[in-house]
């Protein structure tokens, strides 16, 4: 799939996004009150489109695809030329498209805590219902998930994957943990008695 | 396909240090693939030492140290949480543990650059883990944090009677029990005493932990150089005699000296210890002829038993204070006679006095309200749950002392 030409999906079809000044106009204009108050209105329906790896375009909200920070950036950095895909070298179709429902699954969530809070980010275990539901995949697309995430820098999901990841490793023994996740034993005997009782201290 | 090993080495880490592992699953996944060891070498722990907990997790981390003590270099935080012999709970009486030769000459080799002579003797004996915890400290260069939690100095929680503190220390222990009243007017105390000696640090007018006797600003222990948070609260501080209204004030003022402090969290510390009041000042003027000032920002002092004139001594030790949370525990006002002297402008006034260019008023807070004792009432229900029933026979022997027919050489009546 994604060798022949190109394919465009609408995802949503909203062709208004014209009738609006664009962002680099209100930059222009640079009129504090007047960019606030457009922004949440004109800038939310605009649609935009990405390129996955393998050459499918696909059509997503720019406010989704900016739960991106890496997209962010880029928007803010080019300015307004929305027309071209954006091409996202490193992911593909599938995977594109499954971080792009979390996407919007999530496009209303609050703004990540500041600094200083990063520690109640990190230190909340659950993983949230839906999130879980979306985590059910297979490894490989669970694995393609985290790093589409880290590759374009969406810290939430990031943070949802490697905590699934945690969570099939809690719990285990080595062997379980092992045939988990299909790793191979590189220890000698000596090597893994060696390490199990350098670490016999933290077993309850 | 996409494997495990294709996410990058810092998203493993990331993986291996979120919260949702635990030591135990960390130490595990070390023994899966050499990958997987060398990136878990490098994150932190977040340690919780249980004192006297039956399991004596402390001490198989202490064995393991001696043998691997590069393993403490990777310490960043501890919590410590009580798990103290209860008379009424069998289940809770953990066993006396023991060194072999080599270990008590290892021990006494690298403790006695740090510890006290009878903290070394205390870790010897084997029967209060808390003793552990100053050696620990020897071991974990890097730790930020450290939480000492509900601290309770005594072997045996809580108030106990002389018949079962030695029943409790010679379960502990392993032996019979082999005491007799010797006399009639013995009623067990002095062979409690001689049984339990050196457990815990005596002092003639304090009850310090062992933690407390190894607080030296001139040498601090190396797992203290590098804390920024540190909490303490203390257990018995409901006391209806007004014997332990709290932990000794006189080692706060050592705590708020450690030199990277930042956040101080001080629950149930007192300057009123036996009924007798012993003055802030004192302590803190000798402190402050070898040291500066505390660097700490923050500082709760909440439920605390102090006297106005104590709240001036630690206001001295202060200069960097940029909030202040503060509270005294009403119930035993009637053991502080000049408590009505402690009024909430003048305690801001010293704060404010030694601070002046972090501190404004509006950061000086009174905490107002209940001491948090309804809540307390319930987690410690939530933790007596699992520690069996209370009805080991042995209790209800003075009933019916005839018909008893279990427990036969155990028996003291």
């Amino acid at each position: 799939m994604g060798l022949s030409a190109s394919r465009q999906i609408e995802t949503t079809a909203i062709s208004g996004h014209l009738a609006f000044p664009t962002t680099a106009q209100l930059h222009h204009i640079n009129l504090p009150v007047f960019r606030q108050l457009s922004t949440p209105t004109a800038v939310n329906m605009t649609n935009m489109k990405l390129l996955s790896s393998d050459n499918v375009e696909i059509s997503v909200e720019k406010d989704v695809a900016e739960r991106s920070v890496l997209i962010k950036n880029m928007l803010e950095d080019v300015g307004e030329t929305m027309d071209a895909p954006i091409p996202i070298p490193n992911v593909n179709e599938a995977v594109l498209r499954k971080v792009i429902e979390w996407c919007e699954h999530h496009r209303n969530d609050p703004p990540p805590p500041a600094d200083d809070d990063s520690d109640s980010r990190k230190k909340s275990t659950d993983i949230e219902e839906w999130d879980q539901k979306f985590m059910q995949v297979d490894q490989e697309m669970l694995f393609e998930i985290i790093l589409a995430a880290n590759y374009l820098d969406i810290k939430p999901l990031l943070d949802v994957g490697c905590k699934t990841v945690a969570n099939m490793i809690k719990g285990k023994s080595p062997e379980e943990i092992r045939k988990t996740f299909n790793i191979q034993n590189d220890f000698t005997p000596e090597e893994e008695d060696q390490i199990r009782r350098e670490n016999e201290w933290a077993e309850e | 396909m996409t494997s495990i090993f294709d996410l990058p080495t810092e998203l493993l880490f990331d993986i291996f240090s979120g919260d949702n592992l635990t030591c135990a699953d960390l130490g595990r996944c070390q023994q899966v693939c050499k990958t997987f060891r060398d990136i878990i070498q490098h994150c932190k722990i977040d340690y919780t030492f249980k004192v006297d907990v039956t399991a004596h997790s402390a001490w198989r981390l202490i064995r393991c140290l001696l043998i691997n003590p590069q393993i403490g270099e990777r310490f960043k935080s501890i919590k410590v949480t009580w798990h103290r012999r209860r008379p009424m709970k069998p289940k809770t009486w953990a066993a006396i543990w023991s060194w072999t030769k080599e270990e008590r000459e290892q021990i006494e080799h690298l403790g006695s650059e740090w510890l006290t002579g009878d903290t070394i003797r205390a870790i010897w004996t084997g029967l209060n883990s808390e003793a552990l915890l100053p050696f620990l400290l020897c071991f974990t260069p890097n730790l930020e944090s450290l939480d000492l939690g509900e601290a309770f100095e005594g072997l045996i929680y809580p108030t106990f009677t002389a018949r079962e503190g030695i029943r409790v220390i010679e379960a502990s222990c392993g032996d019979g029990y082999k005491w007799s009243p010797k006399g009639n007017y013995d009623d067990g105390w002095a062979y409690y005493d001689a049984i339990s000696a050196g457990t815990t640090p005596r002092r003639e007018d304090v009850h310090p932990l062992w933690f407390h006797m190894n607080l030296n600003p001139k040498q601090w222990l190396p797992g203290l150089a590098n804390i920024t948070y540190f909490a303490h609260d203390y257990k018995d501080h409901q006391d209806p005699n007004g014997f332990y209204l709290g932990w000794p004030a006189q080692y706060l003022a050592k705590i708020l000296l450690l030199p990277r402090l930042q956040t101080a969290r001080v629950r149930h510390c007192a300057t009123i210890e036996f009924r007798q009041h012993i003055p802030l000042f004192d302590t803190v003027n000798s402190l402050l002829t070898a040291r500066r000032r505390s660097t700490v920002k923050r500082l709760e002092l909440v439920d605390s038993c102090f006297r106005q004139e104590d709240y001036d001594a630690l206001a001295k030790l202060t200069g960097s204070l940029e909030r202040v949370e503060w509270s005294w525990v009403s119930e035993t006002s009637r053991y502080y006679t000049s408590l009505a002297s402690i009024s909430e402008e003048r305690v801001a006034k010293a704060f404010l006095r030694r601070n002046k260019r972090t501190l404004t008023p509006e950061q000086v807070f009174l905490v107002k309200g209940e001491p948090g004792s309804e809540s307390e009432g319930e987690n410690k229900e939530g933790e007596e749950s699992d520690l069996g029933s209370d009805d080991d026979s042995y209790y209800y022997i003075s009933d019916s002392s005839s018909d008893r027919e279990d427990d036969d050489d155990d028996d003291i009546y």
